[in-house]
């Protein structure tokens, strides 16, 4: 059984901190009871901007687990260009070539390539079983929106992935219709 | 001292999830995730550390670095870097046929060789071919260091001034020699890395210092490389701790360039020994012969300690036997056995095994005799 921080810091004897000093009683919301694949998001990935270094027990970095531990392990690496962690340890094959395409005129087959290799990035994950769905929308002629519905071990989910910034801007999104983008 | 382990730093990343999966933060791994991307980051920079602490380490050791600096003032307590140095010949001038008056040839006279290279001699002294004298010869030093100056035979044949050319001629019937190139860095290196003081002669020093101090050879022991290069170590028995100072304070007023010693007094260990012996004679010894008997194995056992057994050298129990069997040889015997007290362990091989700052001692010895009877 997986503890989350605040049940851990409970226990937890240091010669470092103050357990005393902390706010333990608040009663931890997460249910990690059936967690496979956990890992944690920080304030700095729902904002965008910056990572508040300090944190109260649950708030600021949490656990995700399973599809929300997924969905984030694909999107993440989706926005790494393929080779930008060639040099950290295990990294080598991380990221997507999508990031080639930037600044080309995209035609059709280019954006079926992009969608190609979206869905290679999805199925490099044995959790996922496949990709079910993709849909890609324009604005402006230059950005993309895609969903994404993904088969996994935990079940079917989707996500809505905008390329090539995380900002949400209200575009007029439009799907898109197999015309040569100018 | 910590062993740096360099590889391609898989290991540091494996260890890292293993604590993370071992205390429960974690079901199993997962590189791809926002944990396995910075543990991905720790483990790459904790890998540059490593491997810059290991590149620091390796400059203070003989055996790895490779700072040219460094090597030089490392290697300079084993060897000193040897520079480049001029060549010697022995220049023989010769009278021209025909010349009869005397010649001064004065110092620093140059002789150009006959081969490529602009190789100049200059001989050390004056010299002179007086009337009725053929030949002389004189020592001449190269103008410049390194091996090309090393030439053959019969090659340094010019005169630098041609002004001498009709009264004498030069040339060298042997090779010039002794002239070096700079000691590369590297040659250095593999020089001081083989540096033992046993070939430098600084054992056979050390040696004699310990005899000027009054120790003989079985009073002492010398071990190289106790503590590392440059290390020895210097066991001395002595009967206290006093006469232990004492001799050190003594051995310390010597010193021998890029030596360390280490001074350690010998532990004693004293061997009980319970000898039988089985006389053969016609009739039993006498008790006049027997006391004859004893004292000779008593004296064989003291002259075979001190003449075998030095500081950290085995007690073989059959040479032992050998020796009393040797020092008994007026007298009938049958058999020898020598018993070692069981304080005392004796190895499968019959030798007692002593440490090698351990000097043995015999301590009671007891003494049987068996009559078993003549022929």
């Amino acid at each position: 059984m997986v503890k989350c921080n605040i049940e851990r810091l409970k226990t937890v004897e240091s010669d470092f901190i103050a357990i005393s000093d902390m706010n333990t009683s608040t009663q931890c919301e997460q249910n990690l009871s059936n967690a496979d694949m956990l890992d944690f998001r920080s304030d700095m990935d729902n904002r965008s901007f910056y990572e508040k270094t300090a944190w109260n027990a649950c708030e600021d970095l949490i656990y995700t687990k399973n599809e929300e531990t997924l969905w984030q392990c694909i999107v993440g690496e989706i926005k790494t260009p393929k080779g930008a962690l060639s040099n950290s340890i295990g990294q080598s094959s991380y990221g997507c070539l999508i990031w080639d395409f930037i600044g080309e005129n995209l035609d059709s087959l280019d954006i079926k390539e992009i969608e190609y290799e979206i869905i290679q990035v999805c199925l490099k994950y044995p959790e996922v079983n496949n990709v079910i769905g993709i849909e890609t929308y324009t604005a402006d002629n230059t950005m993309l929106l895609m969903e994404i519905s993904i088969d996994s071990i935990y079940g079917t989910f989707d996500g809505t992935l905008r390329i090539p910034t995380a900002h949400i801007s209200k575009k007029d999104w439009r799907k898109y219709d197999n015309r040569i983008l100018n | 001292m910590v062993e740096l382990i360099i590889n391609d730093g898989t290991n540091i990343l494996d260890n890292l999830w293993q604590n993370l999966i071992s205390v429960g933060a974690r079901t199993r791994r997962h590189d791809s995730s926002h944990t396995g991307l910075l543990f991905s980051a720790i483990a790459t920079e904790i890998n540059v550390a490593i491997s810059l602490l290991q590149s620091y380490s390796n400059q203070y050791s003989l055996d790895t670095m490779t700072d040219k600096v460094l090597i030089e003032n490392m290697s300079s307590q084993y060897a000193i870097r040897r520079l480049a140095s001029k060549s010697k010949a022995i220049l023989t001038f010769y009278r021209m046929e025909g010349y009869t008056e005397g010649i001064r040839i004065p110092a620093g006279f140059a002789v150009k060789a006959s081969v490529p290279g602009n190789i100049i001699f200059k001989t050390v002294s004056d010299v002179y071919l007086n009337k009725g004298t053929q030949s002389v010869s004189v020592m001449a030093y190269s103008l410049n260091s390194g091996t090309q100056n090393n030439v053959d035979a019969y090659t340094l044949t010019i005169c630098a001034d041609p002004n001498f050319n009709t009264m004498f001629g030069v040339t060298n019937k042997e090779p010039s020699f002794g002239a070096y190139n700079d000691e590369s860095i590297s040659h250095l290196q593999e020089r001081a890395k083989s540096f033992r003081w046993a070939t430098e002669y600084t054992q056979r020093d050390i040696e004699n210092h310990m005899y000027q101090v009054g120790l003989t050879g079985s009073d002492f022991m010398l071990e190289e490389y106790i503590d590392g290069p440059g290390t020895y170590m210097i066991c001395v028995d002595t009967d206290s701790d006093y006469a232990f100072d004492d001799v050190v304070s003594r051995i310390s007023y010597y010193h021998n360039r890029g030596i360390q010693p280490v001074y350690v007094r010998a532990t004693r260990l004293y061997i009980d020994m319970y000898i039988t012996v089985q006389t053969a004679h016609e009739v039993d010894y006498t008790p006049t012969e027997k006391n004859s008997i004893y004292n000779n194995i008593n004296n064989a056992i003291q002259r075979f300690f001190a003449a075998y057994c030095a500081i950290g050298t085995d007690i073989r129990i059959n040479a032992l036997k050998a020796a009393i069997n040797n020092a008994l040889s007026g007298y009938d015997i049958a058999d020898v056995e020598v018993d070692i007290a069981n304080s005392v362990v004796v190895n499968k091989r019959n030798v007692v095994e002593i440490g090698n700052t351990t000097k043995a001692y015999p301590n009671k010895i007891l003494t049987s005799l068996e009559y078993v009877g003549g022929e």
